[in-house]
């Protein structure tokens, strides 16, 4: 596959205002009159809720409105929305059950944040504790079915475990984890001189937060209007209801601006979390170092509201197959209704802890079996598309470049390591490898239809993107200026990129599964040849010429082929005026292709890692860290390079370091003091990526291929199983720590 | 209660509440935003500014304090347009991405430079370790700030027109 | 903030010692660190923060001919920067230099540290390691406390109304070699899970003549271990002595169970961390 481009880099078009502090996120909006909100949550994780006195606040100076479930007049649940059915209440209110700890009860609005918090103070609830179910063990202890299973079998299984010449078997634990994303929930709104509500707040889906508000509410949909402001890190976190419907009730109510606040610790107690699951897992070996039979069981907690919970769990049971073929497998998946906080989107979409469970066990098969983990991993890797989509029903992976390169990342990877380390000085050292088929959306689902983008010219030249993707600080704008930048063939400072607002175009896209480059990079380069085309043939309406003379379209105007300006864009634009021309042009996602629901590609990553483990004290230092993509195209490679680091040390942070703790219902983690993510000091000594470009995607724009979450795949797996070759155990219970290491070695 | 203070060059005489922090000065009285709210307990580094010459965390800091002090925000670097060497090197090293932790980040950045002008890779990590960022993985702002350093030196401008 | 209280800077001690007589919840502060996060939480209220920085007195690092008196408004960060502690109390220096962040080092006090009495704070652990003393002042005049009374248990505190810390005495040692060490969940921003100071001084014939071993975060206070100090005292240093201290540290600490560690791991690991560093001691002082 030639690969002759060079990779693409340019400078961030958000760079400038991001780093003199012009750059303004959700809390950084003022309005006169501003009204400040805080949420009062519910005080016990089950209760029925009696009655809410708010007699003491009202009197609290400053108050301005006590707002409560009997101010709603819709039916306080998003309902339906695409494929999901939201039934988190927006608020509870007396006669209703209180069914976790994330519930908010009452919506406190004053004149000043102090004030709001004072009030809140001031409420006093009546309500009945419940029983209550916190884990699954206790769930199932009590003989409560699942509230979402899967199922899925193949093959005789039983057969394949009895006549194994090796089995391996291993008890997983993968806690909640939090995004810590550095901004909050937050948001602000006001009411137009149109009286339309106004809502300027981050989040990853813009047409579910407004659908969700809409419904809850009761409001018609044009009666809200979405405007996304730049945004502090979302991770999939902010995919959630948190502020929307709050900030919309409470400007529909007092008819002034306001801005609701979640303090860290509201936003790490009560907002979507990782889902926290036991992983029982084993594979069988024949004689020839095959995979003969599999079987996994799941088993974890879910809030009382099921909203996203299956799609985790299916994202999650598709990460444990992995790359490899299974002639036989039996997968049981459950997830039992708890008090635990709602399971929301994580960044990786449950590949990490999947892929975690797989690449371990495979690397302890070929300790056990005196095999080179890569030489047993090539053995049983899915060989074409479709032994890797024949593990399981539905699925819609397909492997969408010309070829399989999984083996080409990991000889990348592995020569780019080098020799690996040697044990010295009292300490022992050890290299993980592990790959993934890490996948990526591209083109339209139900619930990712919609408009990416309007492109849009303006009389004087410059050109608008009004972009229905958000963006989360990956670099999306960039990418999307530098498409239409090089389509147009015009300096990048003239392509604007405005954040979606909903007033503008209609349905925001969602943002996950590394698919806004890929879902909406395509569409956006067609729109521009397309708008390009359509520039030129009216440009030779205007110049009255037929069409085969050659014109060439510059920011400046309309060019000979010699190079001779022939229409000064000025003039073009008044004659585009004159005669009503249309300089916009609107941008869809890809229908589905070849009649399938939606599209997941998957592209292979692999990581090596080699680490220094301390046998006195459990210390590891993470040697390097190599990850080779095989990204197709590089669109921006400083902005690529930036997502696969940075998504490598999120995943060292859930190897290392995080945990999100419930007990009896009340989080027990509360603070970044508690619930801790690597600084700058806890990075590998050598972090490393290697992109392979070439094998293109065809259905993406310039043939590239996901990004976002890949960093995430593979690193916590092949710093564990490096740890467990340099100390030869195996670990299975995150995060890991100097403690477990040590008790994992005896010397507790 | 009334102080007096400097801020980005400025002299101003306040009027603040003495309950009031720093941080809440600076954004919500002086509309100083690119200030930010990360955690207001000392853990995350997001409110980061210069006061007298060293970096503080302004969630911390009780507004009075500040009385016949000088303070430096991310506003204060860039005059007149012209971006701070510092500010120039986070853009061409790829070191932004959402972007919530770069003031405060870049703050911490500037007094160590102020001190250390040509620090070492785990100079600077030390420096920044109170600092979280979520998204980067901070290597390229660690390139960044070297770069910084270099550019510094030189004195050299990037192209204006990013 | 949330938290209703007022401010004042007092320019003399006997103005400060006034405002903290008259109003019980009136709280001296310096760093705000920890005062001012316990303050926003609930965990403590407060009519009045009265800021110390103000005071002349409780500023700077001095020294006599046999004592270093660090004033209680020092920050770690002019702790670590100062050639005094460098040269007679490295093991608080590096202390110093181990608290949270640069951020935090710049504001945070040592005397503040002292004050909050978490058995996991760097800087005291340090300072009880190296037998300090504190001047304290009140309404009733000054008085001298060792560290080691100051303290006894979790947030408890000797204090008496009206009454702060003015100066941390640290006696000058000749020590041939001194280490602080820690150990967290991760490499800054961290509560200890063990810290300690290992302070090692050798006779003329290799022999440990004097020494220090102190533990934090493994009991209600930082501790003192006599048993290993006694055990090390007139003996050379050799790898099975280490072992044998190592065991013996293990034995005496009395940690906790909690979010950050199991109370086996952090005996063990203190007695691995003293083992270690005595093994240091030896090589950096070539005996």
């Amino acid at each position: 596959m030639p690969n002759s481009q060079p990779t693409y880099n340019s400078i961030r078009e958000d760079a400038r205002a991001k780093v003199t502090g012009q750059a303004r996120y959700s809390e950084d909006y003022n309005f006169p009159g501003l009204l400040h909100a805080c949420v009062l949550w519910a005080p016990v994780p089950k209760a029925k809720l009696e009655a809410i006195d708010t007699s003491a606040a009202e009197q609290q100076p400053g108050l301005v409105k006590i707002i409560t479930r009997t101010d709603i007049c819709g039916p306080n649940i998003g309902g339906q929305v695409g494929a999901i059915y939201f039934d988190h209440p927006v608020l509870v209110g007396p006669g209703e059950q209180i069914n976790n700890i994330c519930e908010a009860v009452a919506l406190v609005v004053a004149e000043s944040q102090e004030q709001a918090l004072r009030a809140r103070d001031a409420i006093s609830l009546r309500y009945v504790e419940l029983p209550a179910l916190h884990t699954a063990a206790e769930a199932i202890a009590a003989g409560e079915e699942p509230a979402c299973r899967f199922s899925e079998q193949r093959g005789d299984v039983e057969a394949a475990f009895a006549q194994a010449k090796l089995v391996v078997e291993q008890d997983y634990f993968f806690p909640f984890q939090d995004h810590i994303y550095l901004e909050t929930e937050c948001g602000c709104a006001y009411l137009d001189a149109k009286g339309i509500i106004n809502i300027i707040a981050a989040t990853q889906d813009q047409k579910q937060q407004h659908c969700i508000t809409c419904n809850a509410l009761g409001l018609p949909y044009n009666k809200v209007r979405l405007r996304l402001p730049q945004i502090g890190g979302g991770f999939g976190g902010k995919h959630s209801m948190a502020v929307h419907a709050h900030l919309a009730l409470i400007v529909h109510l007092t008819g002034r601006p306001v801005r609701l606040v979640w303090s860290r610790e509201e936003s790490i107690r009560f907002s979507c979390k990782k889902q926290q699951v036991h992983v029982k897992h084993a594979l069988a070996f024949d004689e020839a170092g095959l995979i003969s039979g599999m079987c996994c069981r799941i088993v974890g907690e879910c809030s009382p509201y099921l909203e996203k919970t299956m799609g985790r769990l299916q994202n999650l049971r598709k990460a444990i197959y992995g790359v490899y073929r299974y002639p036989a497998f039996d997968m049981q998946a459950e997830m039992y209704k708890t008090t635990s906080p709602e399971i929301g989107a994580f960044r990786g979409v449950a590949l990490p802890d999947g892929t975690f469970v797989i690449e371990t066990l495979i690397d302890q098969a070929a300790t056990a079996l005196g095999l080179d983990p890569f030489d047993l991993r090539r053995r049983n890797w899915a060989r074409n598309e479709d032994e890797l989509r024949g593990q399981y029903s539905g699925s819609a992976i397909k492997i969408n470049s010309a070829q399989w390169l999984l083996e080409k990342t990991v000889n990348t990877a592995l020569a780019k390591a080098g020799p690996p380390p040697v044990s010295q000085g009292g300490k022992r050292c050890g290299r993980g490898m592990a790959c993934s088929g890490a996948f990526y959306f591209v083109s339209q689902s139900d619930t990712q239809r919609g408009a990416v983008a309007k492109l849009r010219l303006h009389l004087d030249g410059s050109i608008i993107i009004d972009l229905c993707y958000p963006e989360l600080g990956q670099g999306l704008t960039t990418v999307m200026r530098d498409i239409v930048s090089r389509v147009l063939d015009a300096p990048p400072q003239r392509v604007k990129v405005l954040l979606h607002d909903s007033g503008h175009t209609n349905f925001g896209c969602p943002l996950g599964g590394s698919q806004a480059t890929c879902g909406g990079g395509l569409p956006l380069w067609q729109a521009a040849v397309e708008l390009k085309e359509r520039l030129i043939s009216t440009a030779r309406s205007c110049l009255g010429w037929d069409k085969a003379a050659p014109l060439f379209y510059r920011a400046e105007g309309f060019y000979a082929a010699d190079g001779k300006l022939l229409l000064p864009w000025n003039d073009f634009s008044a004659y585009c005026n004159v005669k009503c021309v249309c300089l916009e042009t609107s941008v869809e996602t890809l229908p589905p292709i070849e009649g399938l629901y939606s599209r997941t590609p998957a592209t292979p990553v692999c990581c090596v890692a080699d680490v220094e483990v301390d046998p006195e004290t459990g210390h590891v230092e993470v040697l390097q860290l190599i990850t080779a993509h095989d990204i197709g195209r590089v669109l921006n490679y400083d902005a690529a390079l930036g997502q696969v680091i940075g998504s490598t040390v999120m995943c060292l942070g859930e190897l290392f370091m995080e945990e999100f703790r419930m007990k009896n219902g009340y989080p027990e983690t509360s603070s970044m003091a508690e619930y801790l993510v690597p600084t700058a000091l806890d990075l590998p000594q050598r972090n490393i990526v290697e992109f392979i470009e070439g094998n293109l995607d065809p259905y993406t724009v310039e043939g590239a291929k996901g990004l976002g979450e890949h960093g995430m795949y593979n690193t916590a797996a092949a710093i564990a199983n490096a740890i467990s070759r340099a100390i030869g155990r195996p670990l299975t219970e995150l995060p890991l720590s100097e403690e477990k290491i040590l008790r994992a070695l005896g010397k507790l | 209660m009334n102080i007096s203070c400097t801020i980005n060059s400025r002299t101003l005489q306040l009027d603040v509440a003495e309950n009031a922090t720093l941080l809440e000065m600076l954004r919500n009285q002086l509309g100083l935003t690119g200030v930010k709210r990360g955690c207001e307990s000392g853990e995350c580094g997001a409110c980061t500014v210069i006061v007298d010459g060293r970096a503080v965390l302004s969630c911390m800091i009780p507004a009075p304090e500040v009385d016949g002090k000088s303070i430096v925000t991310i506003e204060g670097l860039s005059q007149n347009d012209e971006l701070d060497p510092i500010q120039q090197a986070f853009i061409a090293k790829g070191a932004v991405q959402c972007g919530f932790c770069t003031p405060g980040m870049i703050l911490s950045a500037k007094a160590l430079l102020d001190v250390s002008p040509h620090p070492e890779r785990s100079q600077i990590q030390q420096a920044i370790a109170g600092n979280i960022c979520r998204c980067t993985g901070y290597e390229q702002i660690i390139a960044a700030i070297i770069y910084a350093a270099e550019l510094r030196e030189n004195n050299a401008k990037q192209p204006t027109n990013l | 903030m949330y938290a209703q209280y007022h401010y004042a800077c007092p320019r003399s001690l006997s103005a400060a010692l006034r405002l903290l007589t008259s109003d019980p919840l009136a709280t001296p502060y310096c760093g705000g660190t920890d005062v001012l996060v316990k303050l926003r939480s609930g965990r403590i209220k407060a009519s009045m923060l009265v800021d110390m920085k103000g005071l002349v007195e409780l500023g700077g690092i001095t020294e006599s001919a046999d004592t270093l008196s660090i004033g209680a408004t020092c920050s770690f960060s002019q702790i670590s920067r100062s050639p005094l502690i460098r040269r007679w109390a490295g093991s608080l220096a590096d202390a110093a230099d181990a608290v949270g962040s640069v951020q935090i080092r710049n504001q945070a006090s040592l005397a503040g540290n002292i004050c909050t009495a978490s058995p996991a704070g760097d800087g005291l652990t340090a300072a009880w390691g190296l037998s300090a003393d504190l001047l304290l002042r009140g309404p009733y005049g000054e008085r001298l406390l060792p560290l080691s009374d100051f303290i006894s248990g979790p947030g408890r505190t000797a204090l008496l109304p009206g009454e702060i810390i003015s100066r941390i005495l640290i006696a000058k040692q000749q020590w041939d070699a001194q280490f602080f060490f820690k150990n967290g969940r991760r490499k800054a921003l961290a509560i200890s899970v063990v810290n300690g100071v290992v302070a090692l001084a050798f006779d003329g014939r290799g022999r440990v003549e004097r020494c220090r071993v102190a533990i934090g975060s493994c009991g209600p206070t930082p501790l003192r271990i006599s048993r290993a100090e006694a055990a090390l005292t007139g003996r050379q240093i050799n790898e099975n002595l280490a072992d044998e201290v190592a065991h013996i540290v293990a034995a005496e600490v009395r940690p906790i169970s909690d979010l950050r560690a199991g109370a086996d791991y952090r005996a063990y690991l203190a007695g691995q961390q003293v083992k270690r560093h005595l093994l240091r001691c030896k090589k950096e002082s070539c005996q």
